[in-house]
């Protein structure tokens, strides 16, 4: 029953995610009426610019030059989120293919650098004279410390029926719902999940878009008034 | 794009530190990623999913003021696009946040509101007579060709509030001895900057048209203009409001200048030993690019030892002028062209060198009554004094 309940409540937060992402794309697609979309000549797709982009995304250059001392805990935290998001594709395959196998050992690491990073972040934050910290960025970093509290304690502390997880798991991608395990810490994992992708950031996926317009940007803007 | 680059703030607070506008009020309301985060709201109760399953929300009305105060408030400079680690395009993006203000009849505000009407009338937005455009002060023995391969657009701002620029520009084009033509008083008109800037753009297509059409008309190639503004919007929006590309090129004045230094159609006389400091105007440097072109004319003079602001180049600060915002919000502006004047005090310039008509207008008044003061020259104001005549 439970675990009817639980899967029914994830189809209904996906359902609701993935219709907020639908109408945000009609949103961005019908745009501002007669917008004025200046588009400033680039040097072209030359291998170096992408190799630019690219970095600017994986490396968040901008926020590099922007604050060095944040940079690198931000970029950990991203690296971390994106190691763990991975390492928990094992609950969703079966088979589970040796890649994900091999990066197990990497998402438990990442599993604990990723809530160290958010307290450094946190700090730096709350601590900085005059800092803007709006009151959902602070949710969202306690929700993060929240879900990997949890998924620590069940790593590291309380013995967690994984191969119960990795059944009911399975049987919600399956459209099969299946017993949920009784551990409280995966529980609350779990809803806190639930929780995190209703209230998930817009930029996780714009955000990479405008930081490659920037680069491409940067790069003509020699061009608007220089001839090539 | 621009409305993909509001769901990509990240709401990090980073543009803070170098908004000009935050520099001068403290006010975290009026903030780049508070002024998103409203339209993402605004947005979200009027066109989101919520919105279209339960109807559109009824938004605060005093909430709804305080969001278009915000709005445009900003100086629309830019430094926090610069600095944004999501890199979003602010010096387009808060033009078309304005836009939409328009459109939902939240905007303009103040003064703004009466610019198109007086374009429409007078064809500037001082809504000052179109005769007194170049006179009493054009010079008089520069001659001024009826039909040439280069043009010359010199801009309302320029005319009507920094007569002194466009003195020193055209007697540096009269000095380089290459042939140029002008529109008359009542032909050249706005170049539709300030109604871009302020979201007003129906009357910007025929502005465009109407100035294209003169100038090719006078057989021009290359229109030479100084108002980074007006080069700003003539090299990006023109192409866009005129349907295709323009029948000639734009070039800022300094590239002129450089070309003709280089040339040798332009020679430096004399020299200047005096401290410069160079300011860069937000739409020149991060608009255009255009950065090294005045500074390598500053260090061609002999003698003159050139200063740096702290931000300089594309992270250049603000002094106030821009946006539209220093008719209506004329306390930030002064405030915000004070802040430079002191800067060029505190680095011991003699003299310092704008490049703007709004900004030259602006720093000026805000050193009336100021206990600072400092020489403040248009870069081709000091030039034009220091040219070999033809």
């Amino acid at each position: 029953m439970a675990g009817m309940l639980l899967t029914i409540v994830f189809y209904a937060v996906m359902a609701i995610f993935l219709a907020d992402i639908v109408c945000r794309v009609v949103i961005y697609c019908r745009g501002p009426e007669g917008a004025n979309t200046d588009t400033p000549p680039v040097s072209g797709n030359s291998p170096l610019l992408l190799c630019y982009m690219v970095a600017d995304v994986i490396l968040l250059r901008r926020l590099l030059r922007a604050n060095p001392l944040i940079w690198f805990w931000e970029w950990l935290f991203h690296v971390s989120f994106t190691l763990v998001l991975i390492r928990h594709l094992m609950y969703f395959m079966d088979p589970v293919p040796d890649w994900i196998v091999a990066m197990q050992p990497l998402g438990i690491i990442a599993g604990c650098t990723l809530p160290f990073s958010l307290l450094v972040i946190l700090c730096i934050k709350l601590g900085t004279a005059n800092n803007f910290f709006p009151p959902y960025n602070f949710f969202l970093i306690v929700l993060l410390l929240a879900l990997s509290a949890t998924g620590l304690l069940m790593n590291f502390a309380i013995k967690t029926d994984l191969a119960g997880i990795k059944h009911f798991s399975m049987g919600i991608v399956t459209f099969h719902p299946e017993i949920v395990p009784w551990s409280y810490p995966f529980l609350f994992h779990f809803i806190i999940f639930l929780i995190f992708i209703l209230y998930l950031p817009s930029h996780i996926f714009t955000a990479p878009f405008s930081i490659l317009d920037a680069q491409k940007r940067d790069d003509g803007l020699k061009l608007v008034m220089h001839e090539k | 794009m621009q409305r993909v680059e509001l769901d990509a703030c990240t709401q990090c607070g980073e543009c803070l530190k170098c908004c000009p506008v935050q520099e001068v009020t403290g006010n975290p309301l009026i903030s780049p990623p508070e002024k998103i985060r409203m339209f993402r709201e605004f947005i979200k109760a009027t066109e989101g999913l919520k919105a279209l399953l339960l109807g559109p929300e009824d938004i605060d009305k005093k909430l709804l003021e305080e969001f278009t105060r915000a709005v445009y408030e900003c100086t629309v400079c830019g430094a926090c696009g610069e600095t944004c680690p999501a890199g979003i395009f602010t010096q387009r993006l808060w033009p078309m946040l304005r836009k939409e203000m328009v459109r939902r009849c939240l905007g303009p505000i103040g003064p703004q509101a009466e610019m198109s009407e007086a374009i429409s009338k007078t064809g500037n937005p001082y809504n000052k007579p179109p005769e007194e455009r170049f006179s009493p002060w054009f010079p008089e023995h520069v001659k001024v060709s009826d039909r040439a391969d280069t043009g010359y657009y010199a801009g309302c701002t320029s005319v009507y509030e920094a007569q002194p620029m466009v003195r020193g520009d055209v007697l540096v084009l009269s000095a380089s001895g290459v042939p140029f033509t002008m529109l008359g008083p009542e032909e050249e008109v706005c170049c539709g900057f300030p109604l871009f800037i302020t979201g007003q753009h129906d009357m910007l297509r025929d502005l465009v048209r109407r100035l294209v059409s003169a100038y090719e008309a006078k057989g021009v190639k290359t229109l030479v203009c100084s108002c980074p503004c007006c080069v700003n919007m003539m090299a990006r929006d023109w192409p866009l409001l005129y349907g295709r590309d323009l029948p000639f090129r734009i070039r800022h004045i300094t590239q002129f200048v450089l070309d003709g230094l280089a040339d040798k159609k332009i020679r430096i006389q004399g020299e200047l030993n005096e401290r410069l400091i160079y300011h860069d105007p937000c739409y020149l440097s991060r608009g255009v690019g255009i950065i090294e072109e005045p500074r390598a004319i500053l260090r061609s003079i002999p003698g003159v030892r050139l200063l740096e602001f702290e931000h300089r180049g594309k992270d250049s600060r603000c002094c106030g002028a821009g946006g539209a915002a220093r008719k209506v919000f004329n306390d930030n502006a002064l405030a915000m062209g004070r802040l430079t004047v002191d800067e060029a005090v505190m680095k011991k310039a003699d003299r310092l060198i704008l490049n703007c008509p709004a900004c030259y207008a602006k720093v000026n008044e805000a050193m009336e009554g100021h206990d600072k003061r400092i020489v403040i020259t248009d870069l081709m104001e000091l030039l034009a004094g220091m040219l070999e005549k033809k």
